[in-house]
């Protein structure tokens, strides 16, 4: 806020010092110095230069700035304009109300982007947009990195189709180099004569080749036949992997073993049963003899006793001997009439019998002798003497008489029954014991036998697990399967020989070849058999022969295959890198494509930005429309009436107001009251939105009110004094009319008037 | 002899029932259409220990086949502790592993198949002793890696680093067809009479891999046949670029929501600006509550997002969202530029407040 005005050597004004309120009346008439004053503060507070037309006005009216002096004192920090926004917002003349401010000034732009844009101006934003979106400059960064990226683009589209080139160049070298060789043959009629020779013989050794290859392939194909079969055959014996040959052995062994005791015990067994036998048939015979005696005795005992009553009663002696005539018959001695004879042979030796025929024969001599004691003794010598004869003089009689005769046969007949009861009862012992031997033998023959029958079980099991008839034919199945296994190893080095050969490691691919080969002999109808090696030697001599012969031409088409060999080998060397190349070319193609692709959607979008922040500019104007808004924002309770203001463009003339009947017209078509007024409105929103709203201005007003009436002054004081109440501004006015300055001081309480 | 043609199965221990279950429609596939062999062109399995985990599952299921199967090994089945032992794994009877490095030849059918397990480098391969095509034969090739004439303009992918080969090693060893694995996206191209075909994978195995998945169903007689076989237990990933109003609203249109299935992959990608990113989690956090038990899997995520408090109420920004909101495009390439123009605006004038204050 101004304080004071000093003002020295300016116009009529020498040495003045003028204090100033917050509201400051200039009162004064005509030729006073109001308008001088006003030039003043202008002067004071903008400076004006020489160069425009304000300040060359102002010089030419007061003269020099040196002679003319103007100082204010402000309550706060001292305040300058630019002269032009001072005279277009915050001074308000006379003439100004009409309202013709310069368009383009700075103000102006700051006013539109206050009103439309936030405060910020559109423009440049529009322009930068637009520098964005011309991709011919490429003076901005965003454009360089695009025509950058087109350019490497186009380099690697040309490095592509380079490799391209080259592949699809070396494909074709490639192709012209096989070509060539049989060109190239052609050429020369002579090494083609001469190569024709060696053909013939090749082709004959060719045939002899493919013979050796029908028969190296039918042997591929058995070599292959044949691992097959092994395989199956082996996977047929698995069974015999493990040797269990010792397993078998130690069977075959305790078998062996068992059977040998089976056969000691057996032997045993045998010998105790022919002991056994031996020992009853002793028995047997032991017992025989001695109930054959016993039968004798029992049979002859009761003829015995009567024997005994005879040699005491003479007359019962023939009835005697008839009774004993079958005795005696069967003791080997006839008794005939009154004699008895002996038998010889069929003598019984033993006692019984014999007793019984001495008997006899003493009981018939006795019937015949009568009873003679010489007689008697002499016939009892001879029957000692024929005793003694018979029995080879075991048995030895002593009697003398037929009586002690008679009493010492008892006596031996006796002693006999004695020495046979217990011959037999030694017989019937030994017998048990030999009947005992007999059990144990067989008991023990009997569990060796068993034993013997679980270990040929046992080797049954065996026999059946390795399914085999025998130990010999588990050795001859392991044997086999050894075989195989050496067969297999075998067949593998020679497949694998086959394998490395055929450069084929594959079996399935490797019969496939074999196949096809053969299948390609057979359609050559390549006979099974060939040459003898001789045969074949001798032939690859004579193109050896026929070879040397022609060296020298050979030598030169070689060389020519050497060169067509190199161009090839450089062919494919020059194919191998190519795909990777390519690959990676189209990836970083691929990629600045995405790039470019991005950057063109920019430079679209930039455009569009650009169009839209133009659309800003242009609508300007249009937009200005929102003064009027503000002037109805602003001032609505005081002139209501023109709440549909438009401003078509910031000219008088081109104000377009609604009036009461909606009808919309120019500003100038106005009633003069209403249009000051609203013109007034118009320059306080003015001064308002182009600059800080937060700053408190100084506004200055020369004559404003002049040609209004009173009712119109009125209103246009309440509009002013609102402003004033609500942005709290500096306000100075001048005024020649006595009136405006009552209804001034009526209006602004403490209102500071100078009368000039 | 008709062949089912299958890749990039990548059965893993991570999405086990997922997986089989696209193994269970490759077998179903391969029933019915009564297929003489079914080719597993590479990457049957994520990593060599899935391999370990999961062969038992993989031989249960193809057990239940009556022809033959050829399975290839392709990177992943070779990534890992272990993975030179492949060749001794138990895929089933009826499986023949193709194993054999650098490369195999074998005839089923009466088709002869060169199978090129993946390898890093195939800079050799002129040098193969790979026998000349029997006369009469149709010969197949089974591989697993990058033919380098097809790559061009395929998309993102990691698998195009590795395994790379020339086309002329297809067409040099006489194939009719070419089995391919290793790019996920399908794709087919003829070479003289060489047809190089990759099926694609047949599951969705990760992001981006957008498209219907499934089979070749190939017939080869006097004349080579292809036709894609889709299989709808699959799946399909979808990939939707939203952009964020400034107060976090996060706009799925009920329809497209609709179209999605129980197997599909769904990823939203959240553009633009907005004034609190509070707003925009608790928005992807309602989308993902919603909508996760209904696919099998739900990505929601706003990586690009910029942040710009108390933008909405700017005079500025309202004027130039009004002004832009009348622009709106038909088309997608224009409804690109749109979207990318809003950003680009806002963060403009987040930029130039943001300078004020400074």
């Amino acid at each position: 806020m101004i304080k004071k005005i000093n003002i020295d050597k300016f116009g009529k004004f020498s040495r003045k010092e003028i204090s100033l309120g917050p509201v400051t009346v200039f009162h004064g008439k005509n030729e006073a110095g109001k308008t001088t004053l006003f030039d003043a503060i202008f002067y004071a507070l903008c400076a004006p230069g020489k160069a425009n037309v304000e300040g060359k006005n102002l010089h030419a009216r007061y003269g020099d700035a040196p002679e003319c002096k103007v100082v204010l004192e402000f309550l706060a920090q001292p305040r300058h304009y630019d002269p032009r926004s001072f005279l277009d917002l915050y001074a308000i003349r006379e003439s100004d109300i009409r309202f013709e401010p310069v368009q383009g000034s700075d103000w102006m732009q700051a006013l539109k982007n206050n009103l439309f844009s936030g405060g910020i101006d559109p423009e440049p934003m529009r322009r930068k947009f637009m520098q964005r979106a011309d991709d011919k400059k490429g003076s901005f960064k965003h454009n360089k990195v695009l025509h950058n990226t087109l350019k490497w683009r186009d380099q690697l589209a040309d490095e592509l189709a380079g490799f391209i080139a080259k592949k699809t160049a070396l494909l074709s070298d490639e192709a012209t180099a096989h070509q060539s060789e049989g060109r190239s043959q052609e050429l020369d009629e002579q090494i083609k004569v001469s190569i024709g020779t060696i053909d013939r013989l090749k082709e004959e050794l060719g045939l002899q080749d493919n013979i050796v290859e029908r028969k190296n392939n039918n042997m591929i194909m058995q070599e292959i036949d044949a691992a097959e079969s092994i395989d199956r055959q082996i996977s047929g014996l698995e069974l015999y992997q493990v040797n269990a040959v010792a397993e078998i052995d130690a069977i075959e062994q305790t078998i062996k073993n068992i059977g040998d005791d089976v056969q000691r015990k057996t032997a045993a067994a045998s010998v105790a049963q022919d002991e056994w036998r031996r020992a009853k048939t002793a028995m047997d015979r032991s017992e025989d003899d001695r109930r054959h005696f016993s039968n004798f005795l029992s049979i002859s005992g009761a003829n015995i006793s009567k024997i005994k009553d005879f040699l005491i009663r003479q007359s019962q002696i023939r009835k005697i001997i008839w009774d004993l005539r079958l005795i005696g018959a069967a003791a080997g001695c006839i008794v005939i009439g009154g004699g008895a004879c002996f038998l010889t042979k069929s003598f019984i030796p033993e006692l019984t019998g014999m007793v019984i025929a001495v008997i006899l024969m003493a009981l018939a001599r006795k019937l015949t002798t009568g009873g003679d004691a010489e007689t008697e003794r002499k016939f009892i010598e001879e029957i000692r003497s024929e005793v003694a004869v018979r029995t080879g003089a075991s048995i030895t009689l002593v009697s003398t008489t037929l009586e002690s005769l008679q009493a010492e046969i008892y006596q031996k007949i006796d002693l006999e029954n004695d020495v046979r009861g217990r011959a037999l009862t030694a017989k019937a012992s030994e017998f048990k014991q030999r009947e005992a031997d007999v059990s144990e033998k067989e008991l023990l023959r009997t569990e060796a036998v068993e034993l013997l029958s679980a270990q040929e079980n046992t080797r049954r099991q065996w026999l059946e697990r390795y399914r085999v008839g025998s130990r010999d034919d588990y050795a001859v199945k392991r044997t086999e399967y050894a075989g195989l296994l050496l067969r297999k190893a075998e067949s593998a080095k020679k497949i694998q020989v086959i394998k490395d050969t055929a450069g084929l490691q594959d079996m399935s691919t490797l019969r496939l070849d074999a196949e096809r080969k053969l299948k390609v002999l057979d359609e050559k109808a390549v006979p099974q058999e060939g040459w003898s090696d001789t045969e074949v030697r001798q032939l690859r001599f004579k193109i050896e022969n026929e070879t040397a012969h022609l060296k020298g031409l050979e030598a030169t088409q070689s060389g020519i295959a050497k060169d067509m060999a190199g161009n090839v080998g450089k062919v494919m060397g020059g194919l191998a890198d190519i795909p990777e190349k390519i690959v990676a070319l189209e990836r970083q193609i691929l990629q600045a494509d995405k790039e470019i692709e991005t950057m063109q959607v920019e430079i679209k979008a930039y455009k569009m930005l650009g169009d839209i922040f133009g659309a800003f500019s242009h609508d300007a104007s249009q937009v200005l429309g929102r003064l009027g808004h503000a002037v109805a924002a602003e001032f609505g309770d005081i002139i209501p009436a023109w709440k549909k203001i438009r401003v078509a463009d910031l000219k008088q003339g081109s104000i377009l107001v609604d009036d009461a009947a909606g009808a919309l017209r120019t500003a100038e078509k106005l009633s003069t009251g209403a249009r000051e007024a609203f013109i007034l409105g118009i320059r306080l929103i003015l001064a308002l939105r182009s600059g800080d709203a937060s700053q408190k201005h100084i506004l200055v007003l020369d004559e404003p009110f002049r040609s209004l009436d009173p009712d119109k002054e009125m209103a246009m004081i309440s509009l002013l004094k609102k402003f004033i109440d609500d942005h709290g501004w500096q306000l100075i006015i001048f005024t020649f009319d006595e009136r405006t300055v009552k209804n001034l001081t009526s209006a602004f309480a403490g209102a500071v008037v100078n009368y000039l | 002899m008709k062949m089912i043609h299958c890749a990039d199965l990548h059965l893993s221990e991570d999405e086990k029932e997922y997986a089989l279950s696209v193994l269970d429609a490759i077998v179903a596939v391969t029933v019915e259409e009564k297929a003489d062999l079914l080719v597993f062109a590479g990457d049957v399995f994520n990593t060599f220990h899935d391999v370990e985990i999961l062969s038992g599952e993989f031989r249960k299921r193809v057990g239940t086949l009556t022809c033959d199967v050829l399975v290839l090994p392709g990177n992943h089945d070779l990534q890992g502790i272990g993975a030179n032992k492949i060749d001794r794994v138990d895929f089933g009877n009826q499986v023949i592993a193709l194993t054999q490095q650098p490369f195999q030849l074998i005839e089923r059918c009466g088709v002869e198949f060169l199978a090129i397990p993946f390898q890093r480098s195939l800079k050799d391969y002129v040098n193969w002793p790979v026998p000349p095509k029997a006369p009469g034969k149709r010969r197949v090739a089974i591989a697993h890696g990058t033919v380098a004439d097809m790559a061009i303009y395929t998309g993102g992918s990691d698998e195009v680093e590795d395994g790379a080969m020339d086309s002329n090693i297809f067409t040099r060893f006489q194939a009719d067809y070419v089995a391919m694995g290793h790019i996920h996206g399908r794709r087919f191209q003829s070479f003289g009479s060489t047809l190089i075909h990759y099926p694609g994978s047949a599951r969705v195995w990760r992001q981006h891999e957008d498209g219907p998945r499934g089979v070749n169903l190939v017939t080869i007689d006097d004349r080579v046949a292809v036709e894609f076989r889709e299989l709808k237990s699959s799946g399909q990933y979808y990939h939707y670029a939203i952009p964020v109003s400034l107060d976090g609203k996060i706009d799925i249109a009920p329809a497209v929501a609709e179209g999605w299935g129980i197997k599909d992959w769904v990823s939203i990608e959240c553009l633009g600006i907005v004034e609190d990113q509070g707003l925009v989690v608790q928005a992807e956090e309602a989308l993902r509550k919603q909508y996760k038990s209904r696919v099998r899997k739900f990505n929601i995520d706003h990586p690009g997002l910029s942040i710009a408090a108390g933008i909405a109420a700017h005079p500025l920004a309202e004027k130039f969202l009004e002004i832009w909101k009348g622009k709106e495009p038909v088309d997608p390439k224009g409804r690109e530029i749109w979207l990318k123009a809003r950003e680009l605006g806002l963060i403009a004038i987040k930029e130039e407040l943001e300078s004020r204050h400074d």
